[in-house]
């Protein structure tokens, strides 16, 4: 059974639409990569997977059951984000940081009990930076902080990740490291959503691969098929041969 | 929140108040000490208390190591409600007063949120702009109030400077139940701030209800400031400063700040207070200029050796 299913989901803002009928699910251990140019949707898709964005037209649904009907907090159980370049202005530590994931799990006036205490160390050794449990958030580096972020959404165990350009500011280390503990996290089972302008390193480590434009799915397959120099020249409107050294 | 520093920091804090009841010109009489002595170093520890609380919120809300109570409109306000007072002839003793000025802080602050409210969201920046704004325009008109009538006008000027005096019993107790109150609640909150601080987005995708939360978080800030400036007038920088210094010192999970800030923002204030008292005896100084003369340069001292908060 499909974790979050889109079936013909519109959505505009003030009128211009973002997202234009598009379908597509992602199943448990899936890898789902969503490309194409600036302003083709793919925010837009994060932000209605997640529940932040009602669908105008269309349905999203997640394990059956209509994700807008949901409650924020079981919204947030189903799908934790990771974004991109996050700014933190006070000095919390690595581990404050992942047991903020464990928020939706709580009611608001509980305070974290010791076993979100383990699930978030468990989260950052999965991550690889069990070691930086205590480290400032601002004094580590910002491929680690990316790691970090990606513990806050593992904690609160939701078995979808959505992530919104999660390595564009990490060097190649990272940009690696990253993908390579996604990879581990989908043997355990988990299922990802990934924005990526890293077409090649993406699509090597996905399932399959959406390609939008102008709000419309112009690809949806393998990842592989992704990669097709005629394809991402018309998704990025772009010289074919300029695309074939991209891709 | 380890309960050694904890404990370490509720001794500092009896210390500071052992220090500020003795000193004073007439030394350590116990009839001036229980009678005249004791209200005044509870006020200020209040004070000092409530407006370190409401600062550690706002800095925490705005996501702005800038933020200080009074960014929000709440003290000019607070100072518009006095001068008002000050017009119909009232003075710091009738209940009446600091009703208004309560009233004035409290609406103020009203005033600017549902002018930064817009299509339902209230971003941080559009409460900053507004509260600035809405602060400038209170400013403006008690200046004119003062410039138009003089002899009234001036009594005020020690209260738009922040002085810690004597007061019924009544109002103590009133500042003594928000201060509390509103503290614990802050504590309470804390797990919800730390997330807050970290990014309204992010908050959201974890399910804090981020609207009304903030509603929440700047009502609490503006009672606390509202109750502090009734009994006390505009005291700076404590409400900048101390919840910067807890935050070095004991973290900046907000649940632990919140309990840190009220202890040393009432320790400080205490002393500054005990300063004001004597450094000039027998004239007194404004306790806020004393806070102010202390807080700027240590303020700069942070600001000069702050990695990580000042990134962007």
């Amino acid at each position: 059974m499909s974790l979050l299913g889109f079936e013909g989901v519109s959505f505009s803002y003030n009128g211009k639409p973002a997202i234009d009928g598009l379908s597509f699910s992602v199943g448990r251990g899936e890898l789902l990569s969503v490309f194409g140019p600036n302003g083709s949707g793919k925010s837009t898709l994060l932000r209605l997977a997640c529940g932040a964005l009602r669908p105008g037209a269309g349905s999203i649904k997640a394990g059956g059951r209509r994700l807008d009907g949901l409650a924020p907090r079981a919204q947030a159980s189903l799908a934790a984000y990771v974004p991109s370049e996050p700014y933190v202005p006070f000095d919390f530590t690595a581990l404050d940081i992942a047991l903020m994931g464990r928020s939706p799990l709580l009611r608001w006036w509980q305070d974290y009990r010791p076993d979100d205490r383990e699930a978030a160390l468990r989260a950052l050794d999965a991550c690889g930076i069990a070691a930086l449990a205590g480290r400032g958030i601002n004094s580590i580096s910002s491929g680690e902080r990316q790691l970090a972020f990606l513990a806050q959404a593992l904690a609160g165990g939701a078995p979808l990740l959505l992530l919104d350009e999660p390595t564009s500011h990490l060097d190649l280390k990272y940009r690696s490291a990253f993908f390579e503990t996604l990879a581990a996290l989908r043997e355990g089972g988990l299922s990802a959503i990934v924005v990526s302008h890293d077409l090649r390193l993406a699509a090597a480590y996905s399932s399959s691969a959406l390609v939008l434009s102008g709000g419309r799915a112009l690809f949806h397959g393998p990842a592989g098929g992704a990669l097709a120099p005629e394809l991402l020249a018309r998704a990025y409107s772009m010289p074919p041969e300029a695309a074939a050294r991209l891709a | 929140m380890s309960s050694g520093k904890a404990a370490a920091a509720l001794l500092a804090l009896a210390a500071c108040a052992a220090l500020a009841l003795v000193s004073g010109p007439a030394g350590a009489d116990p009839d001036i000490i229980l009678n005249i002595r004791l209200p005044r170093v509870l006020a200020a520890a209040l004070v000092g208390a409530a407006l370190s609380v409401a600062g550690a919120i706002l800095q925490g809300v705005l996501k702005n190591p800038l933020a200080d109570p009074y960014i929000i409109g709440t003290s000019s306000g607070a100072m518009a409600g006095a001068a008002g007072a000050a017009w119909l002839g009232l003075g710091p003793l009738s209940p009446l007063f600091y009703l208004l000025v309560g009233g004035g802080g409290l609406g103020a602050t009203a005033a600017a949120y549902r002018l930064a409210r817009i299509k339902g969201r209230t971003s941080g920046v559009a409460m900053l702009l507004a509260g600035v704004a809405v602060s400038s325009f209170l400013a403006a008109l008690v200046m004119l109030l003062v410039s138009l009538d003089r002899s009234r006008g001036l009594p005020l000027i020690s209260f738009l400077l922040g002085t810690v005096r004597a007061f019924e019993p009544a109002a103590l107790a009133a500042l003594a139940a928000v201060t509390l109150a509103g503290s614990a609640a802050a504590a309470l909150l804390g797990r919800q701030l730390d997330i807050l601080s970290a990014g309204e987005e992010g908050a959201t995708r974890l399910g804090v209800p981020v609207e009304r939360m903030k509603l929440v978080l700047f009502s609490l800030a503006a009672l606390l400031t509202a109750a502090a400036v009734a009994v006390a007038g505009a005291v700076g920088f404590v409400g900048l400063i101390v919840p910067h210094a807890a935050r070095r010192l004991f973290g900046p999970r907000h649940a632990g700040l919140a309990f840190y800030s009220a202890v040393c923002g009432a320790g400080f204030l205490m002393l500054a207070d005990a300063l004001a008292r004597t450094a000039a005896a027998p004239a007194e100084l404004p306790a806020g200029v004393i806070t102010a003369l202390a807080g700027a340069p240590f303020f700069l001292f942070l600001l000069r050796r702050s990695p990580g908060e000042d990134r962007r």
